[in-house]
Formats: structure tokens, C-alpha cells, sequence
């Protein structure tokens, strides 16, 4: 925690021309603690926790079971969405993208997974970014709308 | 690579939801200080904190951050109140 507090007034001292007057001054820095914080905590939480180990494919076509509140047609068109977005992960994704997407869906921060890249945090949004841009124009290529999907997983 | 059914459900939904241009968490960290304030005030948000709402609703991480900033500015504002 000392560490933290320490390291969040280096940090606000070395950036005070970045504060623009926007916000109180006392949120402004609160902001930065709070990050920083919350970034040593993340790093704890997941230091024993491997992008691979995220990342494991499943074995065969997972089961798609349909639950008692979808409807037979419901159920059949989520799958066939579905079964259109994996297709569409194999061809459209690269491996690193692959594995950034899947992580990141299994909870793990962007920042952690970062480190794991020995990437930066924007460099991995930027491909989780290109990454779904893809994705949303493959299903929007075979006819997918924004609100097919919303009706399809109501 | 295929994905589990519970992966794929979240997946869809976000993929369909993006952007052409998004913010960085970056961007959201230099905003996140003003966004919070006018949150608080009630007061509707510009266009520019408008992109930081958008981004909170794709990046947990960002989002967790920015509940704990709130929940501490509603401390303080509670200490400065007494």
C-alpha cells in the first residue's frame, strides 16, 4: 500500500502539466492513485495465471445446448451465429488476436495480458479492436444486423 | 479455435457493438477524473465524455476503476460534508 501511495505522488508530480483544469485537481489524482492501485492488485490477482492456460481450445465443437426460456427457432438461429463467428475467427484472426480475445472474455485484464505479450495496454486494445472490427464485418457481410443479434440472444 | 457457448454469447454482442473509432484506456484515464464529476452532478455528458461512457461499456477494467473513483469521491464529498 506504501509502495502505491508512493509511487502515485511520483506519478502526479511528474505529470502535473497534464492537468487541465477539467476536474478538481483532488479527482484528477485520485484517478491516478486509483489505477495504480488497482493495476498492483490485478497483477497479485493474476500472477499465476498463464495467457495459455486462457487460451486452451476446446475439445471438438462444444455442446450448445438449448435452456427452457429460448424457443427451437431461437435456439437455431444463436447457432448459426455462432458457428458463423467461429468460422469467421479462423479465417479472419491471427493467433495473437486469437489468444487477446479469449483471455481478455476469460476476465483476464488487458493489462495482464499485455504483460504477457510484452506489449502495452493500448497496443492490446488496439487488437482486440481490429480483432472484433473483423469479426463485425464478417457477420455483417453474410447479413448479420446489430439487431438480428439483440433478437437472436434476447 | 472454437469458442465455448458462453464466450461466444458475450463475443456476439460486443463484436456488434463496435466502433470505427474508439477510445484507448489511455483516453479514458485523462477523461476519466471530468467524467466522473459531471456524473455526479447529474449534468449530461458532451460528446467527448460521451466516448468515455462508450468505452466503460467495453473495457472492464476501466469500468472497475471507475467505480471505485466514484465510491471514494462519495466518501470524501461525505467527510467534507460533516
Amino acid at each position: 500500500m506504501e509502495d502505491v501511495v508512493q509511487q502515485a505522488l511520483m506519478h502526479i508530480l511528474d505529470h502535473l502539466e497534464q492537468f487541465q483544469g477539467r476536474s478538481r485537481f483532488t479527482t484528477w489524482a485520485m484517478a491516478i492513485t486509483v489505477r495504480l492501485a488497482m493495476s498492483a492488485l490485478r497483477r497479485t490477482r493474476w500472477q499465476d495465471v498463464s495467457l495459455e492456460s486462457m487460451t486452451a481450445p476446446s475439445e471438438g465443437a462444444p455442446a450448445w445446448d438449448r435452456d427452457d426460456t429460448t424457443s427451437p427457432a431461437q435456439h437455431a438461429e444463436q447457432h448459426a451465429m455462432v458457428e458463423t463467428l467461429n468460422r469467421l475467427i479462423d479465417e479472419a484472426l491471427t493467433e495473437k488476436q486469437w489468444m487477446a480475445l479469449t483471455a481478455e472474455l476469460g476476465g483476464m485484464p488487458v493489462e495482464e495480458i499485455a504483460r504477457r505479450m510484452d506489449s502495452n495496454v493500448n497496443a492490446v486494445y488496439k487488437l482486440l479492436h481490429d480483432a472484433r472490427q473483423r469479426l463485425k464485418h464478417g457477420l455483417e457481410t453474410v447479413g448479420y444486423t446489430a439487431e438480428d443479434v439483440r433478437s437472436a440472444f434476447a | 479455435m472454437a469458442l465455448r457457448p458462453e464466450q461466444a454469447k458475450a463475443l456476439i454482442a460486443k463484436v456488434m457493438g463496435t466502433r470505427d473509432q474508439e477510445m484507448t484506456c489511455d483516453e479514458c484515464v485523462a477523461d476519466i477524473a471530468e467524467f466522473v464529476e459531471v456524473q455526479l452532478t447529474g449534468k449530461p455528458l458532451g460528446d467527448a465524455l460521451q466516448a468515455v461512457h462508450e468505452h466503460l461499456e467495453r473495457c472492464h477494467d476501466c469500468t472497475d476503476e471507475y467505480h471505485v473513483l466514484r465510491q471514494a469521491l462519495a466518501v470524501l464529498a461525505e467527510e467534507e460534508g460533516r
